[in-house]
């Protein structure tokens, strides 16, 4: 390791102004007299002359190209305090809200809601809620990606400051994943329990595999404080043991982090109280394992006998008169079947067209009615979307005015055997603004169910709060009520005349 | 200049001043080390406690985590002959995520801290930073050392993990708290069947399943030490040497 020394390069370019001055050489034209002493630095070494050791060089400053720089060891130190400020500058926010995040094509393709349910708009911490809804995972499904064989059902909410305390699927307690079919339509009912006071735009969610979640239709929830901090209890049969989630086995965690944290520590403060730096000079200089003293190994078999007794000591006592453990439960249900769908009416759909001027939606579909019903077309739902058919207001006194309309012509029933060529108009700003209808994708397309009921007159009472669209609610027609789903897709019919204006 | 004069030398007042400038700086190094280098390796596992299972979790925690660690465990005794570089990046790697776990996790995301805790590696590291004191000798450290860090990795963070583990029956259906605690505290991005946890194989060898994985992890990590040492070589000894020849 050299030790330091004017930089070779130094003599190959033109000495400092300076130095050349000290030199007793004329100074180039048009360059200044330096008035300050030349330092060591920019001086050099003389014959006889005592150079400073290896640890100056280390540390502070050495000659590197000519220049007196920061040199040896502070380069990396000034890496790593970079690096510090950069990760924590660009430490990435957790999570988004996320409900235009898939690609339109996935959404509208993906799944369906329906008859989305919340029980309450407000509600204090540890008091719960019910989300009930029914989702369809359409046949539409774009098969270039993976094709979903597992979902689970959630909320999208930012962290869980509304958490769920129960899953039910077609009426089974399921909390873990289940198998789903393209083409098959489940019924979900979720218990949210409040965390944290807040406002919070509630979505169900179906995360489907090998794809993400799709979210339904959103309610804004209120949660107000309540009696005290978060909690949810529950028993331990083994023990009998109430326990609650919000911070169960926290002081174990602690404890341990806390011992384990004490003896690294003691470690480095052994060590690290001594001068450090200076050991790599020693090193340069050839004191090598020397630097470690017979005292040094005396402290370490301490530290390694209060390792032993710590970490054996710790399992033998956890282990002795523990509680039956068993491991984490992966089970995944592969036996649920999608609910019995009723089907009445068979479609076809002739044209999907969209018109950007005003942002129209508009389908022909061609449906024949093969029960012995007479049915009449509701609405028409994709994704988190519903769009009522005002003709059906008359039947079903529901929420007037605010509701997404779909103009039907020709209007009216759809009597038992009889095939109608209907138009459906959706003019709604929404097909841009969320990112449903876009131009820029390889798959121009749009799906969706169209909804027939049975065309029986409905007090309100007789009437569900269902969510109509994001945020809007409304009252609905019951499931019991609905007698066809029947799933449209196509291609997309744009009318590029309103693009870019 | 003698080897005396240099030792004192050390006690002088600009080198104190930089000994301490190196510390605070290697601190904040190593602190940050959960954002960028944990986040991408060890994961999940080591955020939420309902994956913290006994197939995927004691292999893949312990190697992730050694990579690092045998970074700062190389270039201390490299450098300075000093037997604490694992110990000082197990602390400082653990600081940080416990920052992390406070500030975003709990913090912003309201997620509770007994549900997100991070595992500990200061005692393997320790044992790391013992055998190289004890053995002087890389070798002797990756075989017994690196072992010893890939098997010891469960066992220590069973110790805080077994309260978790206890079943629990709600509506018919038994699974551990740590289940419960999953299907609870939603996440909506990282969905239930994403969990990489064991989910039962045919090689049940007598049904302790566990042994298996903890050999498996010491083996894994015996060979991550010398990554770990390669990637130390890499990142901070061949620079510095470029930098120290031309002075
Ligand atoms: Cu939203």
């Amino acid at each position: 390791m050299p030790i330091v020394s004017p930089a070779p390069q130094a003599a190959r370019r033109p000495p400092h102004p300076a130095l050349r001055q000290a030199q007793g050489h004329p100074l180039p034209p048009g360059e200044r007299a330096r008035q300050a002493p030349l330092s060591r630095w920019e001086r050099g070494w003389g014959e006889g002359e005592k150079r400073p050791g290896p640890l100056n060089n280390l540390i502070c400053i050495t000659r590197w190209r000519g220049k007196v720089r920061l040199g040896g060891i502070m380069i990396p130190i000034i890496l790593a305090l970079s690096l510090v400020a950069v990760s924590f500058i660009s430490t990435p926010v957790v999570q988004a809200h996320g409900e235009h995040n898939l690609e339109p094509f996935v959404r509208m393709r993906g799944v369906s809601f329906f008859n989305v349910e919340f029980s309450h708009e407000r509600l204090a911490v540890n008091e719960t809620m019910t989300v009930t809804g029914k989702f369809r995972v359409m046949n539409s499904w774009p098969r270039m990606l993976t094709t979903p064989e597992l979902a689970w059902v959630g909320v999208l909410v930012p962290g869980p400051k509304l958490a769920v305390r129960e899953r039910w699927v077609n009426d089974r307690f399921i909390q873990n994943a289940f198998n789903i079919e393209l083409g098959e339509s489940y019924d979900f009912k979720m218990i949210l329990q409040a965390r944290e006071s807040g406002r919070y735009h509630v979505h169900p969610l179906v995360n489907l595999s090998g794809t993400g979640g799709l979210v339904g239709p959103a309610k804004w929830v209120t949660v107000v404080p309540g009696d005290g901090p978060p909690s949810y209890t529950v028993q331990i049969p083994a023990t009998g043991e109430t326990i609650d989630l919000e911070h169960y086995g926290f002081g174990r965690v602690v404890g341990w982090h806390i011992a384990f944290g004490i003896l690294g520590l003691a470690w480095l403060g052994y060590w690290a109280r001594r001068p450090l730096l200076v050991r790599y000079a020693l090193l340069v200089h050839g004191v090598d394992e020397e630097q470690i003293t017979p005292a040094d190994r005396r402290t370490s078999l301490v530290f390694g006998v209060v390792l032993v007794v710590l970490v054996v000591g710790g399992l033998l006592v956890t282990n002795s008169g523990r509680p039956p453990i068993i491991p984490h439960q992966a089970a995944r249900m592969w036996d649920l079947s999608g609910l019995p769908v009723p089907r009445a009416v068979q479609t076809e759909v002739k044209e999907l067209r969209y018109n950007t001027t005003e942002r129209a939606l508009s389908m022909q579909v061609e449906a024949a009615n093969t029960s012995d019903q007479a049915v009449v077309l509701r609405k028409f739902t994709t994704s988190y979307l519903s769009f009522i058919n005002p003709a059906t207001q008359d039947l079903y006194p529901d929420a007037q005015g605010e509701i997404p309309v779909m103009r039907v012509e020709p209007d009216g029933l759809l009597q038992p055997g009889e095939t109608k060529m209907l138009t459906l108009t959706m003019q709604d700003a929404v097909w841009e603004t969320d990112r449903f209808i876009e131009f820029d994708q390889p798959q121009i397309t749009a799906a969706g169910v169209l909804v027939f009921t049975d065309a029986q007159p409905l007090a309100v009472e007789d009437l569900q709060p269902i969510m109509m669209g994001n945020s809007r609610e409304g009252l609905g027609v019951p499931w019991e009520h609905i007698s066809s789903l029947n799933e449209v897709y196509s291609n997309i019919q744009i009318d590029f005349s309103g693009v870019g204006k | 200049m003698k080897a005396e004069e240099l030792a004192a030398l050390g006690h002088h007042k600009m080198a104190k001043a930089f000994d301490i400038i190196l510390l605070l700086a290697l601190v904040g190094f190593f602190t940050v080390i959960p954002h960028v280098s944990r986040m991408l390796y060890m994961g999940d596992w080591d955020f939420w406690v309902d994956w913290k299972d006994k197939l995927w979790w004691p292999i893949a925690g312990p190697s992730a985590a050694l990579l690092v660690t045998a970074v700062g465990h190389y270039l201390a005794w490299h450098y300075l002959r000093l037997p604490l570089g694992a110990t000082f990046t197990a602390v400082f790697v653990l600081v940080g995520a416990w920052l992390s776990r406070i500030f975003s996790f709990y913090g912003l995301e309201y997620y509770p801290l007994n549900f997100v805790w991070p595992a500990t590696t200061i005692p393997m590291a320790l044992a790391l930073d013992l055998m190289l004191l004890w053995s002087r000798s890389y070798l002797a450290t990756s075989l017994i050392g690196g072992f010893l860090w890939g098997f010891l990795f469960y066992p220590v963070n069973w110790l805080m993990l077994m309260p978790f583990l206890q079943p629990v029956t709600l509506f018919g259906k038994t699974f551990t708290i740590a289940d419960l605690m999953g299907y609870y505290f939603i996440r909506p991005q990282t969905p239930e069947y994403l969990r990489r946890i064991d989910e039962g194989t045919l090689q049940a060898f007598l049904g302790q399943r566990i042994w298996i994985s903890v050999l498996m992890a010491g083996i894994t990590c015996t060979l991550m030490y010398w990554v770990g040492i390669g990637l130390g070589k890499v990142l901070g000894v061949m620079p510095l040497r470029k930098v120290l020849r031309q002075t």
